[in-house]
Parts: C-alpha cells; sequence; structure tokens
C-alpha cells in the first residue's frame, strides 16, 4: 500500500550570513512514512530540527536535497502554482497562538482567511456557515467569533487556531509544540481535543514536541530526533518500555514525574551540561560527544538508520549490544 | 526567626483598570529551606517575589510586609537595596536578559564581586572562576572572556546562577528559571540548584508552572491561584494528597508516561483573568466541588493535616485516587 505522506533523505540547510559565512544543516536526511490517519511523532530538543522538517513538509523552507511524496505522487519538484492545490490538504498549527493571529482581525475572519485563499468557490454565506461549523468542532462558544485575539484566554486562542488549521479540511496537518505555551491545566485540554478531532476526522499528521509523554498520549508511532538526524523509530509503547538509542533514555528521564518515589530518581542525574559544540560532526554520530556510551567508532563513522526489533529502527553503532533495550550502565 | 517573613502582601498595579495581582499573601521561609510557588501564568507568583526585591513595575505598589532577616523590605525604599543586593539572589526565567550583552563574562561575575563586598578585581575575578566551576560550567577559564551571546541557553542560564551566587546570598530567588531550556538541559539546571543550595547552605524560593520541577527540588510547596495562596503543605504529603482541589487538579493534568493513552485530566475552563473580582472562592466556577458555600463566603486559609488549605471543603487524607 502506497503511503500517504514518505520522506525521501530529506535535508534542509540555512546559510548563516557570518562572518564567516557558513551553512546550518537543520534536518540531515530524514526518511519517514506516513500512512492515511496516522498521527506520527517527533520528539527532540529545541535546535535539533524538527520544526524545520515539519515547515519542508510543507514548504514554508526549501528543501535542500532529498523527495517528498504526497498521495503516490512526488511533489518537493512542483512549481509553486502546481503545489497551490496541496496547500488545502496540508495545514500547519504553530506553538504561540498570541502570534499567529492578527490583532485586528475577529476570531472568526481569521479562521475565514485561508477559505479566501485555498477555495475562492466559495461565497460569503458558505464561509461562514464552515467557520460556525469549525468553531463547535474546537469548543469555541459562536459569540466568541465576533471577539478580538485580546479578549480570548491562551487556550480559547489555540483552539481558534487549530479551527482556522481545518476550516478547508485537509488530510495532513504539521502541529508543532501546540500545547507548550500553555498552562498546565489548560494543555490537556487541547491535547484531548487534538485526540478527538483526530479520531473523528481521520485525520493524519506530524506531531512535533519536546514531552514524550504527551506524544505518547496522540501517537502511535513517534520518531526522536537530534541534531537534524532522526535517531531512533518505534511505537511509543516500545520507546517508552525500552529506549535502544542513549539520547531517546535522556529525553525518557527528562519527563517530569510527580510521583514522590520516583522524585529522588531525577536528583541522581547528571549535574556537568552537554557540549555545546555545535560544530557539524558530519563524520561520525551527532550524539558521541554526549553519548556514555560512545566508542572510537561512534567518533568517526555515521550510524545509519537500520531496523532493529520488530517495527523499530535505531540509528546507532552499540544497538545490537541491547536488543531488549539499554544497559542502565556503560559498559566500555 | 524566620530567615524571610512576608505579611499580608498585597501587589497592585494602577491603569485603566487597576488590578490586584497579589491579595494578601503570608509566608514563612527558614533558613536553608527550598519552598517551591507553583501556579499558572497570572497567579501573581513572580509578581510577590518581585515586590521583595523592590523590582515591581513603575505602576506597581506593594503593601504589607516582608521582613528579610528581620529587615522590612516593603516601603523602605533605597534604604532595603543593600540588604537585598547581598542578601537576596535573583535568577530569571531569561537568562539571557539578565546578563549584559557587550561585557565578558569575566567581568560581570568580577563587578558582582567587587560590588558585593569591595573584593579587588584580582581577587573578584579569581571567585568568579571559581564560581563557574561550582555551577559545573566546563572550560571555566575559557568561558569568562566571552561574551553571553557565545553561550547555549543552558550555559547562559548557569552563569546567571553564577552572578546571582557571587554575593553570597542566604537566600535565592529562582523565577521560572528552567521554563526557557530544553527538557534535558531542565534537568541538569535543577540538580544544580539543589545541589548549590545544599553546598551553600542557602535558602531557595522557586517560582515554577512545573510540578514535576518541583517534585525533584522542594520541601514545601505554596499553589498560588488569582493572587492568593490556596495551599501551603510539604512537597512529600503535597504529591501523596493534595487537598485543595485546584493542587489536585494540577497534579493530575501533568502528563506523564506509563498512564495509558485514554484523555488527560484536565480542569475546566480557564484561570481567571487578572483584575477579576470575587465574591467567594476564586477556584468555585472551575471546581467540581463547589457548593452554595463556596459561592459566597471567601475561604480563608487555615492549619490542619501538615500544611494550610483555603478551602471550605478540602479534599480528605487517604492515597490519592
Amino acid at each position: 500500500m502506497n503511503a500517504l505522506l514518505e520522506l525521501r533523505d530529506v535535508s534542509v540547510r540555512y546559510r548563516l550570513h557570518g562572518p564567516p559565512p557558513a551553512t546550518l544543516t537543520a534536518v540531515d536526511g530524514a526518511c519517514l512514512r506516513l500512512d492515511a490517519g496516522e498521527m506520527l511523532g517527533l520528539v527532540g530538543e529545541s535546535g535539533c530540527g524538527k520544526s524545520s522538517l515539519g515547515r519542508a513538509i510543507l514548504r514554508l523552507v526549501p528543501l535542500a536535497g532529498g523527495e517528498i511524496h504526497w498521495d503516490g505522487r512526488r511533489v518537493d519538484a512542483l512549481g509553486a502554482r502546481a503545489f497551490r492545490p496541496l496547500r488545502r490538504e496540508l495545514q500547519y498549527i504553530f506553538q504561540d497562538p498570541h502570534a499567529c493571529l492578527d490583532p485586528r482581525m475577529t476570531i472568526a475572519q481569521s479562521v475565514a482567511e485561508p477559505l479566501r485563499a485555498l477555495m475562492p468557490g466559495l461565497d460569503a454565506g458558505q464561509r461562514a456557515g464552515r467557520v460556525a461549523r469549525l468553531l463547535a468542532e474546537v469548543g469555541l462558544a459562536p459569540e466568541l467569533g465576533a471577539r478580538y485575539p485580546h479578549q480570548l484566554s491562551g487556550g480559547q486562542l489555540q483552539r481558534a487556531v487549530i479551527a482556522r488549521a481545518l476550516v478547508p479540511d485537509p488530510r495532513f496537518v504539521v502541529c508543532d509544540e501546540p500545547v507548550s505555551a500553555l498552562d498546565v491545566s489548560v494543555q490537556g485540554q487541547i491535547v484531548n481535543l487534538l485526540a478527538d478531532i483526530r479520531r473523528v476526522r481521520g485525520l493524519a499528521g506530524l506531531f512535533i514536541s519536546h514531552n514524550l509523554a504527551v506524544v505518547a498520549r496522540l501517537c502511535e508511532r513517534v520518531m526522536v530526533m537530534y541534531r537534524g538526524r532522526i535517531v531512533e523509530t518505534a511505537t511509543s509503547a516500545a520507546l517508552i518500555a525500552a529506549p535502544l538509542h542513549p539520547y531517546a533514555r535522556e529525553l525518557l528521564d527528562a519527563v517530569p514525574t510527580v510521583d514522590p518515589g520516583e522524585r529522588q530518581r531525577t536528583l541522581r542525574r547528571r549535574v556537568a551540561p552537554a557540549p555545546d559544540d555545535h560544530a557539524q560532526t558530519a563524520a561520525g554520530c551527532a550524539f558521541a560527544a554526549r553519548c556514555p556510551f560512545a566508542l572510537a567508532r561512534c567518533r568517526s563513522e555515521r550510524p545509519r538508520l537500520a531496523p532493529a526489533a520488530a517495527g523499530r529502527e535505531v540509528a546507532c553503532h552499540r544497538a545490537g549490544e541491547w536488543p531488549a533495550g539499554l544497559p542502565p550502565e556503560a559498559q566500555p | 526567626m524566620a530567615l524571610l517573613e512576608i505579611r499580608e502582601l498585597t501587589v497592585e498595579f494602577a491603569g485603566p483598570r487597576p488590578l490586584r495581582a497579589v491579595d494578601g499573601v503570608s509566608l514563612d521561609l527558614g533558613r536553608e529551606e527550598c519552598l517551591a510557588i507553583v501556579g499558572e501564568s497570572g497567579s501573581g507568583k513572580s509578581q510577590l517575589l518581585l515586590a521583595c526585591v523592590g523590582l515591581l513595575a513603575a505602576n506597581g505598589r506593594a503593601r504589607g510586609s516582608a521582613r528579610f532577616g528581620g529587615r522590612e523590605l516593603i516601603g523602605a525604599g533605597d534604604g532595603a537595596a543593600t540588604v537585598r543586593g547581598r542578601g537576596i539572589g535573583f535568577v530569571f526565567q531569561d537568562a539571557g536578559g539578565s546578563l549584559t550583552p557587550h561585557l565578558r563574562i569575566g567581568e560581570q561575575l568580577a563587578e558582582a564581586a567587587v560590588a558585593a563586598h569591595g573584593a579587588s578585581w584580582e581577587s573578584a575575578r579569581a571567585e568568579g572562576a571559581r564560581m563557574l566551576e561550582r555551577v559545573r560550567l566546563p572550560d571555566a577559564a575559557r568561558r569568562m572572556a566571552q561574551y553571553p551571546h557565545e553561550l547555549s541557553g543552558g550555559m547562559r542560564q548557569r552563569v546567571a546562577i553564577a552572578l546571582a551566587l557571587m554575593p553570597r546570598p542566604q537566600l535565592l530567588f529562582a523565577d521560572e528559571p528552567t521554563t526557557a531550556l530544553d527538557v534535558t538541559v531542565q534537568a541538569e539546571v535543577v540538580t544544580l540548584l539543589a545541589t548549590l543550595c545544599r553546598d551553600l547552605g542557602m535558602a531557595l524560593v522557586l517560582v515554577t508552572h512545573d510540578l514535576g520541577v518541583v517534585a525533584s527540588l522542594a520541601g514545601r510547596v505554596a499553589v498560588m491561584y488569582a493572587g492568593r495562596i490556596v495551599e501551603l503543605a510539604d512537597a512529600e504529603r503535597f504529591f501523596r494528597q493534595p487537598r485543595h482541589p485546584y493542587g489536585a487538579g494540577l497534579l493530575a493534568a501533568v502528563p506523564t508516561l506509563g498512564t495509558g493513552t485514554g484523555p488527560l485530566r484536565t480542569i475546566a475552563g480557564a484561570p481567571p483573568r487578572p483584575g477579576s473580582v470575587f465574591a467567594g472562592c476564586r477556584f468555585e466556577p472551575r471546581c467540581e466541588r463547589a457548593r452554595e458555600r463556596c459561592r459566597g463566603e471567601d475561604p480563608a486559609l487555615s492549619a490542619g493535616d501538615g500544611g494550610q488549605v483555603a478551602c471550605h471543603f478540602p479534599i480528605a487524607g487517604g492515597p490519592r485516587a
């Protein structure tokens, strides 16, 4: 069966205006496959390239290399005009709802805005009908449509942003840290809303987050990214039960716990900071400088993402030594 | 005697729509104690700290009392500046913002030591380098010669912590010190703060919305909602059995690993907008346990069961559901 979305060796580079001028590789040969109706998680720390990857899919940033296939068709080489019909099918939800709604437009106007561009055949009445349906779907009272962004709470704004992304009936949505900017008591409401929408609409998407606990709620499968490279893909359950890549375990350890019995566990973590060497580690593994398991080979030879256990892939030279999950301590 | 005694502290902001950010908060902090203040944005937790160190915005006014080592901090004007400068360190959320962009790290650290206890520049620089080692910044000698923009966010936060510690304060205020950092770096900074407080015999007030950070660090927890403390308890007891419905809701809302894939527990509604007026309990509109009395009568913070709670119908003891 054809995947809905397939990325092959996708790279994104940014030119840094020096001095001295340099190139930053934000995404370095990423591959992924996603089926219709599948929500795929993408986790990693800020600056690892997860947003660049999401933006590359929607052509919000140019590709430096690789191919993107949508619905069985290669789309990365399409011209802007030929790509235009696809904009209806591919949408993006940004992190900060305050930043992505025009303060001078009412909520209803903002939600209707994509329809003017993407579905010009609709008349004003049809647009209004769609907007009303969408506000109801995201749990906003009809009268909030006439309000301006500054009159809404953070959670209500994020609902409006979600409505605007969904109003052209997309088949795929990049959700880029959609709850990170919200208060704890509201985060759960938005996560639950996204889960409902996904189920009801059969929506596919890429859910970007730094919090594995949130990703696990929404996504069957998750990819872990480090410095532009995908280092592990697995089902959320398998990753949480037994990460294979040392960086994946570091991310798992970083998920806060409110269990009193586990409080001390966090205190045992290392106190030295991660090395801050953002030099391109083209030769070896990007994680080698931080990795307690690194060998000489890890610094000279780049590990490829390769199948490990059933349905999972890992980019680590030593992963074969721990098929059932990482050992607790590094063995030389 | 407590190191810090806050009594009926109120913070108000003038403007077209005047608002009260902190509403009659009282709190004691012992020497070497670690207290976490948790709450959502707008709950007044940051303003409480800023009022104590005289850093409120120009239209802000603090009333009430905050005594540090017996000296009054509120309304004392510049007379309290020295007390604060030497006795209370402050770490902000945005580490970049508390560092001067055009001065080398070493100069900034040394300057703090010179200002606080008249050290010579020579010894102040040496002290700065030692402090960078204390905050586990590798390669301290090289860092001394660097500018803030040459460091990563996590490293800048370490430098900001070192800077706050240069006057050797007895008390450190940390306002969302990990919020702007990556998750893996957050754990490092939290661990560092805990270690420093223990090693230096320093008290810590940590303001955060992240209960995970609190769980790994604090001895006591104060939960703030709409300008009030609604629950104050030992961290151990709070995480085992929160008594205020809001504290319990916050705890239940934290997504954790291995709790299945069902819907997340949430608190309905949103925090009240700053400047709202309340007749009864401030949490009543969002509270599942609310009854008639909660609508008309404002609950006071009263003692019981290893802490204090401001609720007419607190959650009873016993293991958390």
